[in-house]
């Protein structure tokens, strides 16, 4: 196959601004599927990914196009589209040289459109704006032609206009993609690199590597290495990605397709590593390979104690598909055994979450989620903590640095005040504004990662009426006076309730936490005393009183039955509710961090 | 009149004293219920089945009596020593029907020497001369639903007679010859003060009944209180308030040397507990007769349609009237046991409670006796297991710790 007739291209766009629907239509298109075989979107194949509109993992399919007798292969990289996987994203746009970038008419530019795009540029993907949706009545194709100029600098005629919806334009974008994105450089005579932009696993064949060779060829049977673990083995079997997977004899410079090794796990076919043979080794790997660590950590415990093997399972398995999953079990006083895991964000984790109860049919208890932070002892260790019941006495602790994140938010205008309060709430520093048009502004704030992780999304949706779009990346650490606030029941640590926050909001924090536990706790036999504590400062108190009357006043003969029934349901509520030591504690109290109002008093 | 007791061959207490001489008035034998559903007007507090019309009124004795005949035919005989007339409202029955009616029981079921026949009876529908009848029919107890004695909780309560009324019903069932006496009250009505309670429980006790049953207020689902309160029409108390008002009656009853027997139960002297219904918490026998009438008999429990017309046709049809029946295994009748003897002053009888379950109870529940032992929530003596005032109050909770 001649390189010079291969497109590696991706999509870039925003939620629901259309790239799986235009992804289809490219696909028709080219008559890689026909409209028959088409269930809504093919490139979400995880229900999840469906239900939530939004890519999870990556995906790739090869298209062939046949224009003025020429044959071009066009190999669409499909990337994830939430920031929580954006080392995923940058992995899929280095398997390429082109990029759509596609903005819905009626939507305009959003946040996370830009920082796509940003990484786009960064990688020298050539760009080729798509205005989407242009068919919708409220489409305002104008304002975004400018949006976009003003982003990329194009001419205003490179700007295309189509409505994937209806199939508007799809010939044109092909043709575009054909014209303006280069061929593959790179040269088949070169020792073998290939990237690994994805992996994924399958029950019957392993871990399948989805790669993209920028040097040399890959031929079945060969011995392979991987360069960050070294470890060797056989190209057993690989191939071409269409709607299934094609085997084929080799793969060459340019060529994006897929490699089926005795690899088990997709932590051994890692995203970003480069793949070469192993007699014939190239002198080092591509660029931009990163281990992946989790930003986000929290406590998943079974409800029933019983399930903690079946959470295990579930998670090894989750695991096998999910290299970023990381988890080690833990033993939390109050909820028992469980496991610590570590999410590369917010959505990660609500995903890992939800496919446990779904896919599994696991009742979890999942634990407040907290950052990672540094913390400086006064002996000049220093230590990563990613439990709050692992923070140190504060006598030992020098300081303690928080992770930091840059953000940006676009909004329109008018929500501007309402976005600089939010900031001011979430301990942000604000950076500096920028005019996108009249009609969006580009706002970019330092954020603690550990504001943004609790009821931030919300907030900002509320408070601009859904308007405002939201992004941000890792940036590095900073001093912060972070202290760890303890609730007590009566005398006793919760430790799954442990927080680490800052100074400035322990005390209203511990105060709130306090009340809204008081609100969630039952009334018991006994008195139940809710403390917040700083070390050994207790700071709020809170009391639920003791249960003084609970006796039905009438049991005669037609009622024993009923009677007994609402006796067993009132049992079956109290069992599943967490036992700590004598104090019975529903399942929301350990979420009652982020259940709290912040707006109440 | 003659009483219809001498038809069976038992005899009742020839002095027409119908008390009973067992101290305390508690036996293992077992019982029968006769559910009669009809009722003048349908209080607004009240889930039993009843109706205000006169639907099916004509059958319903005689498919009464057919239920008991046919039941008398399945199942063991007695000898049974109660009859209960529960409602609705017992005291409408005609002199003719109730007489009818004991007949019947008296013919398919074998006496005990010592009957105690109770009779719901509600003030407004009594007079000197109805009360008569009763007592020489051989009815020897009667349960009067006064509720209050004060004429404005009675109005919101629905019921359709005043403080006096009840006032001379009692006075009239004296006249009358009833030496056993209750009367039920009610508390903790939104808008009734300690104070106003007080007074009722006063007045209660200045009549000299032999028994009181005190309840606190529930807003049963179904009743239109119950409507009354989802739509914020009815404010219940709060826990707290409830909590008082609980805790005064239990103490007033035992200051005035009352019997504390029941959660909402008194007894001026021991053997003025209401035999039939202490059945109840020993999880003894009873057959059960009329529309939404419940039976326990050899561990099935089993409980009739709530419709006085359906049940009338299916009986009178040949059909059984259950509409829904289960079998209580060993562990639900532990627990079942447990949770129902707790209610009583003596609690559980550990002795009987090895003879019928084989095992002994404080070995097999040692931590949950301990639990509230710990919290001085109940007492261990060699022979019982029974609750404090203070566990009695929180009962519902305590045996939700509690696991066969």
């Amino acid at each position: 196959m001649y390189k010079e007739h291969i497109r590696n291209f991706c999509i870039i766009a925003h939620i629901d601004h259309g790239k799986s629907t235009l992804a289809d239509r490219l696909l028709e298109f080219t008559h890689t599927i026909s409209e028959r075989d088409q269930k809504a979107q093919i490139l979400d194949s995880m229900d999840l990914e469906r239900e939530r509109g939004i890519t999870i993992k990556s995906h790739a399919i090869r298209m062939d196009y046949y224009n003025n007798n020429e044959h071009y292969i066009l190999n669409l990289i499909d990337t994830p589209g939430h920031v929580d996987f954006s080392y995923e994203v940058s992995r899929s746009l280095a398997a390429c040289e082109g990029a759509l970038l596609v903005v819905d008419a009626a939507q305009g530019v959003e946040a996370q459109t830009i920082s796509n795009l940003y990484l786009a540029i960064e990688a020298n993907l050539t760009i080729i704006p798509v205005i989407n949706k242009v068919d919708l009545p409220s489409a305002q194709v104008e304002t975004v032609r400018h949006q976009i100029i003003e982003l990329i600098g194009c001419d205003e005629s490179e700007i295309l206009l189509a409505s994937a919806k209806s199939g508007l334009g799809i010939e044109a974008i092909v043709d575009a993609v054909i014209r303006h994105i280069p061929p593959p450089r790179g040269e088949a005579s070169e020792p073998l690199q290939a990237l690994i932009f994805d992996s994924v696993f399958d029950s019957y064949r392993g871990a399948i590597a989805l790669i993209r060779v920028f040097n040399g060829v890959l031929r079945k049977m060969d011995q392979i290495r991987f360069f960050s673990t070294g470890q060797v083995f056989l190209a057993d079997e690989i191939g071409i990605l269409r709607l299934t997977r094609e085997p084929v004899n080799e793969l060459r410079a340019g060529e994006v397709g897929y490699l089926i090794s005795g690899a088990k796990n997709v932590k051994d076919t890692k995203v970003g590593d480069t793949v070469t043979l192993h007699r014939r080794p190239a002198t080092g790997p591509l660029a931009g390979y990163k281990v992946v660590k989790p930003m986000v950590y929290s406590g998943i415990y079974p409800v029933i104690s019983e399930d903690f093997e079946e959470l295990r399972d579930a998670l090894d398995k989750l695991a096998l598909n999910d290299s970023a999953l990381v988890y080690e079990p833990e033993s939390s006083k109050a909820l028992g055994f469980g496991f610590r895991c570590g999410f590369l964000g917010l959505l990660h984790m609500e995903i890992v979450q939800e496919r446990l109860e779904r896919e599994y049919d696991l009742t979890i208890i999942n634990t407040v989620p907290n950052v990672v932070y540094q913390v400086h002892l006064t002996n000049g260790k220093v230590l990563e903590i990613s439990n709050p019941s692992d923070m140190p006495n504060p006598g030992t602790i020098e300081f303690i640095e928080e992770p930091v994140i840059s953000a940006q938010i676009i909004t329109p205008p008018e929500f501007i005040g309402n976005i600089m309060k939010l900031g001011q709430e979430k301990r942000a520093e604000f950076k500096n504004t920028t005019y996108l048009d009249v009609t969006r502004v580009d706002m970019h704030f330092h954020f603690p990662l550990a504001e943004v992780i609790f009821d931030f999304y919300d907030k900002l949706k509320s408070q601009t009426r859904g308007y405002a779009s939201f992004d941000y990346e890792l940036i590095g650490y900073q001093d912060s006076r972070m202290v760890k606030l303890d609730i007590l029941i009566n005398g006793e640590a919760l430790d799954a309730l442990s927080t680490i926050v800052h100074v400035d909001k322990a005390y209203d924090m511990g105060r709130r936490l306090g009340s809204h536990l008081k609100e969630l706790i039952p009334k018991q036999m006994f008195e139940v005393i809710i403390q917040a504590a700083i070390g050994s400062k207790i700071i709020a108190r809170e009391t639920v009183k003791a249960l003084r009357k609970n006796v039905l006043a009438k049991c005669y003969g037609g009622d024993i039955t009923r009677k007994r029934k609402l006796l067993e349901k009132q049992k079956e509520g109290k069992k599943r509710m967490k036992q700590v030591g004598r104090v019975e504690i529903p399942q929301e109290a350990f979420l009652a961090v982020l259940s709290m109002d912040s707006d109440s008093n | 009149m003659e009483s219809v007791l001498q038809k069976n061959t038992l005899q009742p207490d020839r002095h027409g004293n119908s008390l009973n001489r067992m101290s305390p008035n508690i036996s293992e034998k077992p019982g029968l219920y006769i559910h009669i559903p009809y009722c003048d007007t349908k209080c607004g507090y009240c889930d039993f089945y009843s109706i205000t019309s006169e639907a099916g009124r004509a059958d319903f004795i005689s498919a009464v009596t057919r239920e008991m005949r046919e039941t008398a035919d399945k199942q063991a005989a007695g000898p049974f020593d109660t009859i209960y007339f529960g409602g609705g409202t017992p005291s409408l029955l005609t002199e003719f029907e109730l007489e009818a009616l004991l007949r019947a029981a008296a013919e398919y079921f074998e006496f005990a020497p010592d009957m105690e026949i109770t009779l719901e009876a509600n003030p407004g529908t009594l007079s000197l001369q109805k009360l008569h009848s009763f007592k020489s029919l051989g009815i020897n107890r009667l349960s009067m639903g006064v509720q209050s004695f004060n004429d404005d909780l009675l109005r919101f309560l629905g019921r359709i007679h005043d403080s006096h009324q009840a006032i001379r019903s009692v006075e009239e069932a004296r006249q009358a010859g009833f030496d056993n006496l209750s009367i039920d009250l009610i508390f903790s009505i939104p808008g009734q003060t300690p104070q106003v309670w007080r007074q009722s429980l006063e007045q209660a006790v200045a009549l000299k009944t032999e028994h009181i049953s005190a309840y606190s207020l529930i807003f049963e689902q179904g009743t239109p209180f119950f409507r009354q309160m989802t739509t914020g029409q009815i404010t219940p108390n709060e826990d707290e308030l409830e909590s008082y008002f609980f805790t005064e009656t239990r103490r007033f009853f035992s200051n005035g040397g009352w019997l504390s027997y029941e959660v909402s139960n008194f007894a001026r002297a021991p053997e003025f507990i209401s035999r039939h219904n202490f059945k109840y918490w020993q999880l003894n026998g009873y057959l059960g007769f009329g529309p939404s009438a419940h039976s326990f008999w050899n561990n099935t429990r089993w409980g009739n349609v709530r419709s006085v017309t359906g049940y009338n046709q299916k009986i009178l049809s040949g059909k059984s009237a259950r509409q829904f029946s289960e079998t209580i295994d060993l562990p639900t009748a532990v627990f079942e046991l447990v949770f129902l003897s707790l209610r009583t002053w003596r609690g559980l009888n550990l002795v009987e409670f090895r003879q019928r379950f084989g095992y002994d109870f404080r070995l097999r529940h040692r931590e949950f006796i301990n639990r509230l032992l710990e919290r001085s929530l109940a007492v261990l003596t060699p022979e019982h297991f029974y609750l404090t005032e203070e566990g009695l109050a929180i009962s519902d909770s305590i045996i939700t710790d509690f696991t066969v």
